[in-house]
């Protein structure tokens, strides 16, 4: 079966199936979906209105069992940022499609109001039904009665009671392996792109036939050996190594440790309690419950830096811990319980909201004085604000910029209207440039400094220094291409290291796609993409003043270390510019 | 003078070790290291490269108040009393 792009025109509610044109054959995830969106969707359009499309494009490898090839893209144009918006997710809903030959699913047009739909993806392209019942369910319930309805082995793409309301901050829920409503496309409010158009859920069963063409299966099963051989070896993503044992909150300790670990908005870069929700804890805390430790997100992913954290009695599993989310709800909302951070995710899962988003957005209401630093209760009171779509939830919903206006709060840690991760940039400059140039906003995925300005991961950069323009724009190019190829971002650890592992990724790339592009064209291929997004971002309003942090980052010292962020704009601009 | 510090272990190292936390005294990270290894043997080999215990292993982040010691002075650098060492194998995440 040819591959093809299925058209699901929300106006006709008609879905239809098209030819892969020539100028997006090699492109696959979020070279796909930011080539569609730059193509299609005018960049002043408003992000709910009619003309903004959402995009899902599964990876160029993703579906063809390559160690880690179960990531999936959704793109659109960002309700949060108003700006390009790509949000990589790894889940079985990825190989669905990916197997059924679907090269691209494009959502576009906007259903009658108070209308909302369920799309059942089958062998022809796919059929709209009616999802009202699903309206103001929690997902987990949600996912829960879809499969008891359409059957076990199905994977669903939804967007929940956040969505339904329009939050900038929605994200996508997707299946996990075990069919719960854990991974997600978080970040910048693709999932109230998807309601706004009155599309409520994706539904895919896992066809009986790999569709996913491999042109050159010598030159691909090579690939594949020399990938799985360098990700067995790096001791980064290896099995017993870090992220199988810990998952990725082993970077809570070493993070706090290096002083750059933000508590309480952003106020200081380090608290002992922050020990109490690390990696090494939690890997306790799950021996002694039940639960599971090392699980993957996507069946072929062999690193499984995942793991299933459930109630004290080992009951009602939440789903993965991220670090990233461990570190929103807890530390920097002065939190340090992991079960009170474990329902605060659950909430989030529940809502469809980002937890970075969310996180920061209670951090920066604690400090508005709506609730306390610590008042893990309160906040949790706060997410059935949401739940019951109250006036205050609604605030809530729409992320920390909203919430920080809504409360009088100046110290808000934005890019671009995207809240910042786990990293504070003032004692880690490396990062700041990226939260600073990525098209994205405040994302430390995009061009993960981190590798090399902590761990000596990829390089060794010192944390302190501030010459960081070309090792975050090299990072940056290199993560394009990842997001593109339909691999986990983790597999960077190994391949950044191991040439013969990035030799491995080329070589599948080429075995899919038939093509013979080399390592170095890598670099190329991710500042195409860069460039796609940059373009549409400089059209929606965008300009370099919009690559900056914000202003108490430049002017208050971090404690322990007592530093600003401090990186001159024109370094900050070399990123763009060299 | 010998400093008293606090050696903070993560990870797996800790697990080796059988222990998160030990005071050491010493004059610089060298010394404080080879204490750590001459109390738990087991580290011996998951910290330096060699038996002369003269370089690090490559997947060992070891920090200094804060700071990694490959931007101080490596392994010789010189501690103050009541200066925290933390040791780590290479981690990864998100």
């Amino acid at each position: 079966m040819a591959q093809r792009i299925l058209r699901v025109d929300m106006d006709d509610l008609k879905v239809k199936e098209e030819k892969v044109p020539d100028k997006y054959k090699n492109l696959g995830g979020r070279a796909l979906t930011s080539q569609i969106v730059a193509d299609e969707v005018p960049p002043r359009a408003h992000p709910l209105g009619p003309k903004n499309k959402l995009v899902f494009a599964p990876g160029i490898v993703t579906g063809t069992g390559s160690p880690n090839s179960g990531r999936l893209s959704a793109g659109g144009k960002s309700p949060l940022t108003g700006g390009i918006k790509e949000s990589n997710a790894g889940t079985p809903f990825a190989r669905g499609i990916a197997r059924k030959g679907i090269k691209a699913i494009i959502v576009e047009g906007k259903a009658e109001k108070d209308k909302y739909y369920l799309l059942k993806l089958d062998e022809s392209g796919g059929e709209l039904v009616d999802a009202r019942e699903w309206l103001g369910k929690g997902l987990y319930q949600a996912f829960q009665e879809l499969h008891e309805e359409f059957g076990e082995n199905i994977e669903i793409a939804g967007a929940g009671i956040a969505a339904e309301m329009g939050a900038s901050n929605a994200g996508i829920a997707y299946t996990d392996p075990e069919g719960m409503s854990s991974r997600y496309s978080g970040r910048g409010g693709l999932g109230a792109v998807m309601a706004s158009r009155g599309l409520k859920f994706v539904m895919a069963e896992e066809p009986e036939d790999n569709n996913v063409e491999i042109k050159d299966e010598e030159t691909f099963k090579e690939g594949k050996k020399k990938l799985a051989k360098a990700l067995a070896e790096h001791d980064v993503t290896k099995k017993d190594g870090a992220l199988y044992t810990y998952g990725t909150s082993v970077l809570v300790n070493i993070i706090n440790e290096s002083g750059g670990l933000p508590q309480r908005n952003f106020s200081t870069g380090s608290d002992d309690m922050s020990a109490e929700v690390s990696g090494e804890k939690k890997a306790e805390e799950i021996k002694k419950r039940g639960g599971v430790e090392s699980h993957k997100c996507s069946p072929s992913c062999i690193i499984k830096c995942s793991e299933i954290w459930t109630k004290e009695d080992g009951e009602d599993p939440v789903g993965v811990l991220e670090y990233e989310s461990v570190w929103a709800l807890g530390p920097n909302c002065g939190i340090y319980d992991l079960d009170t951070i474990g329902e605060l995710n659950r909430a989030c899962n529940d809502l469809g909201l980002d937890t970075i988003e969310m996180g920061n957005t209670i951090a920066v209401a604690m400090e508005g004085g709506l609730l306390d630093f610590g008042d893990g209760e309160r906040a949790l009171e706060l997410m059935d604000e949401i739940r019951d779509k109250t006036s205050l939830g609604r605030i809530l919903a729409n992320g920390t910029e909203f919430t920080g206006k809504a409360f009088g709060v100046d110290r808000i840690p934005t890019v671009k209207g995207q809240a910042m991760p786990a990293y504070d940039p003032r004692p880690i400059k490396g990062i700041g440039v990226t939260y600073a140039t990525t098209p994205m906003g405040a994302d430390h995925t995009a061009g993960y400094a981190i590798a090399p300005e902590i761990m000596g991961v990829g390089g060794k950069a010192d944390p302190f220094d501030t010459k960081k323009g070309e090792l975050s724009k090299g990072l940056q190019q290199a993560t394009a291409a990842i997001d593109s190829s339909g691999y986990c971002l983790f597999i960077a650890f190994a391949t950044m290291d191991i040439d013969e592992g990035m030799e491995g990724v080329v070589d599948t790339v080429n075995g899919v796609l038939g093509t013979d592009f080399s390592v170095e064209d890598v670099m190329k291929f991710g500042q195409q993409v860069l460039e796609t997004e940059r373009e549409f971002n400089k059209k929606a309003g965008f300009s370099k003043e919009d690559d900056r942090l914000p202003e108490f980052m430049k002017e208050e010292k971090l404690p322990p270390h007592d530093v600003v962020f401090d990186v001159p704009d024109e370094e900050i601009d070399s990123v763009w510019t060299d | 003078m010998s400093k008293k510090v606090k050696i903070k272990l993560f990870a797996q190292i800790s697990e080796l070790a059988g222990r998160k936390e030990l005071e050491l005294e010493g004059e610089d990270v060298k010394d404080l290291l080879e204490s750590l290894v001459e109390e738990k043997k087991a580290l011996g080999e998951v910290i330096f490269k060699d038996e002369e215990h003269t370089e690090l292993r490559e997947d060992i982040i070891i920090l200094k108040a804060g700071r990694n010691i490959n931007y101080l002075k490596g392994l010789e650098t010189e501690v103050k009393e009541g200066d925290k060492i933390s040791v780590f194998p290479v981690v990864g995440g998100g």
